[in-house]
């Protein structure tokens, strides 16, 4: 699972706002707030990512161990995948 | 260009068809001239517009009703058209209303009125202001941008109109009761409004 390549929705359009992101979903309107390292996460998964690769890529970046952005990314992946954020990469 | 299409013919008859055409139509029209037609009660006090932008139960026609017994012109209570120009944005009466209906064209109301700002409408326990962050701006009004916010095409147009409506007016959240009295409700949102002066920094 953690080895299978994920990205943002097609139907998923978003801009940063400061230092947080807003999310549209084009199915269904809905409009979600994130904060600056899911902003990071959401253009992280423009294109297709792991999970281990991005655990990585928020490691460098918010200079926390790989093992905590790691366990933190799997409850934020879940939550977005329940807002149908995500999809499988082909 | 645009197309009215119906699956059955006698459908034409229907003004509620037409009108929901011509809403679409106008959502379009008005997002290429970098405006927006937002779901909301638009409210003119002192000749300034209040737009409350809420979703369906929120309150908005109740709040309208509330309004225009104490006084104030309604552009319509459940969709407003807000257009950029030279002295800020402004407020465009149109003919799309909710349940309560528009009295602008019977009580001498102008075309269009310079918006005072957005109010986030929000139902709740108890009468309150809140700021909202820049974000938290942007996503109520997308939220409630109708037939564009879920529009491929358009969508960056939209992300683009939005931000710069954030940009150039204030904000606010207000949550009330459907029991709060009109004026307690307007000295907040006129206090809240205030406070919120200098417009959001551009993103």
């Amino acid at each position: 699972m953690k080895n299978k390549h994920i990205q943002l929705s097609s139907q998923v359009r978003y801009r940063a706002v400061g230092e947080e992101g807003v999310l549209v979903h084009l199915e269904n309107g809905r409009v979600i707030v994130v904060n600056e390292v899911g902003l990071f996460i959401i253009g992280q998964l423009d294109v297709p990512r792991t999970q281990n690769e991005l655990a990585r890529a928020i490691s460098r970046e918010f200079e926390v161990t790989e093992e905590q952005a790691a366990s933190d990314l799997e409850l934020y992946l879940a939550e977005l995948a329940r807002e149908q954020v995500l999809e499988q990469a082909a | 260009m645009a197309f009215l299409g119906v699956t059955e013919e006698h459908e034409l008859a229907k003004t509620s068809v037409i009108e929901n055409f011509l809403r679409i139509l106008a959502a379009h029209c008005t997002l290429q001239q970098g405006g927006l037609i937002l779901h909301s009660a638009g409210l003119v006090f002192d000749g300034q517009a209040y737009i409350f932008s809420g979703r369906s139960n929120a309150g908005k026609t109740t709040l309208t009703r509330k309004a225009y017994r104490y006084g104030a012109r309604v552009l319509s209570d459940d969709i407003n058209l807000l257009l950029p120009g030279k002295e800020g944005y402004k407020a465009h009466a149109v003919p799309f209303t909710g349940e309560f209906g528009r009295t602008l064209e019977h009580s001498g109301g102008q075309d269009s009125y310079p918006v005072a700002g957005i109010i986030l409408l929000r139902q709740g326990e108890k009468l309150a202001v809140q700021s909202v962050t820049t974000a938290d701006a942007v996503a109520g009004l997308l939220a409630g941008c109708p037939f564009v916010n879920t529009d491929t095409v358009e969508s960056d147009r939209l992300f683009d109109a939005v931000i710069s409506l954030v940009t150039a007016l204030p904000v606010i959240r207000l949550v009330c009761t459907r029991d709060d009295d009109i004026e307690d409700i307007m000295a907040a949102v006129t206090t809240g409004l205030t406070q919120q002066t200098h417009p959001y920094p551009l993103p």
